[in-house]
């Protein structure tokens, strides 16, 4: 008998990729639902177009049900792998894009914000993150978007970038106050009073 | 600044989930992973391999091989040498369990030797 969703639900990442290797649909509903909106939102703050993004984290979620046969239960975290996957996935596109600092992106957000419409408001501050995170070194940017966005522990961080926490820690740090200096003066503009 | 952190704080806040994947992205991913999934129920093909290189997977590749050809030497050299050789090496073990006649103990080379002498 085919498990509910609900059931599904309660399992960890790898025991639900072991589910999928067996032919469990319900498993991928699960992961997807897990998964796709950190790996989307992740991409799109990192390449700072939608269109770009999606391509990338449905490569990536490809990726993942691909290594789902051989999937070492007490291997690395699914998300974590995931996370490397899409950050390697990003990289490249910027870099053949030839956009891999981002200085090129460097779009002013909006002057006049609609101050009646919250989505509108939303979309400018989000317009204005990217750009400010487009300004940031590759490295300093999914540092920043792993453990300031999408809430990723350091020591995993260092496990996606492939590099030590110590080096995570200060590529977080100046790339906080990278942003800030880059947002500053734009609180009027996002609408922060 | 502190104010600076805290705007910046509520923006990184809000863009976690700034980006929900829309139904078609949903979708396509779906069926990438039935598509995958697919896949995976399905048995391997064994590959159909004719010829020479049927033979040699059937007689195990080159482990096998190896394999024939050391009891190939094995039971061309008992024929050569067999039966007296043989029970002399075994120390007349074969003889004296009676697993070979006395009379059949002239060497091989000898009974040769004789037939073309004539």
């Amino acid at each position: 008998m085919e498990p509910l969703d609900a059931e599904l639900d309660e399992l960890r990442d790898d025991a639900l990729m072991l589910l999928f290797a067996g032919g469990d649909p319900g498993a991928a509903r699960i992961l997807t639902a897990r998964l796709l909106p950190r790996v989307l939102n992740h991409a799109a703050r990192v390449l700072g177009d939608r269109a770009e993004a999606e391509d990338v984290a449905q490569e990536a979620m490809m990726r993942l049900w691909r290594a789902a046969a051989d999937w070492q239960a007490d291997g690395a975290k699914v998300s974590t792998w995931l996370f490397r996957v899409t950050a390697n996935l990003a990289i490249d596109r910027l870099r053949r894009a030839g956009r891999a600092v981002g200085l090129d992106e460097t779009d002013e957000p909006a002057d006049d914000v609609p101050g009646a419409d919250d989505r509108l408001i939303r979309a400018d501050r989000m317009a204005a993150l990217d750009s400010a995170l487009a300004t940031l070194p590759e490295r300093q940017r999914q540092a920043v978007v792993l453990r300031h966005i999408e809430g990723v522990s350091n020591p995993d961080i260092a496990e996606v970038l492939d590099i030590s926490v110590e080096a995570v820690e200060s590529l977080t740090a100046r790339g906080k106050r990278a942003l800030a200096r880059a947002l500053a003066g734009q609180k009027e503009a996002l609408g922060y009073d | 600044m502190t104010d600076d952190r805290d705007d910046l704080t509520d923006l990184l806040a809000t863009a976690r989930d700034a980006d929900a994947p829309s139904e078609a992205l949903m979708a396509r991913v779906l069926a990438d992973a039935a598509s995958v999934q697919a896949g995976l129920q399905v048995p391997k093909p064994v590959p159909d391999r004719g010829g020479f290189g049927g033979w040699w997977s059937s007689i195990g590749g080159w482990r096998g091989a190896g394999g024939l050809v050391a009891a190939t030497v094995t039971g061309l050299t008992i024929g050569v040498y067999a039966p007296d050789s043989i029970d002399a090496l075994l120390s007349g073990q074969l003889s004296e369990r009676g697993l070979i006649e006395g009379d059949i103990l002239a060497s091989g080379w000898g009974d040769l030797l004789e037939l073309e002498d004539g």
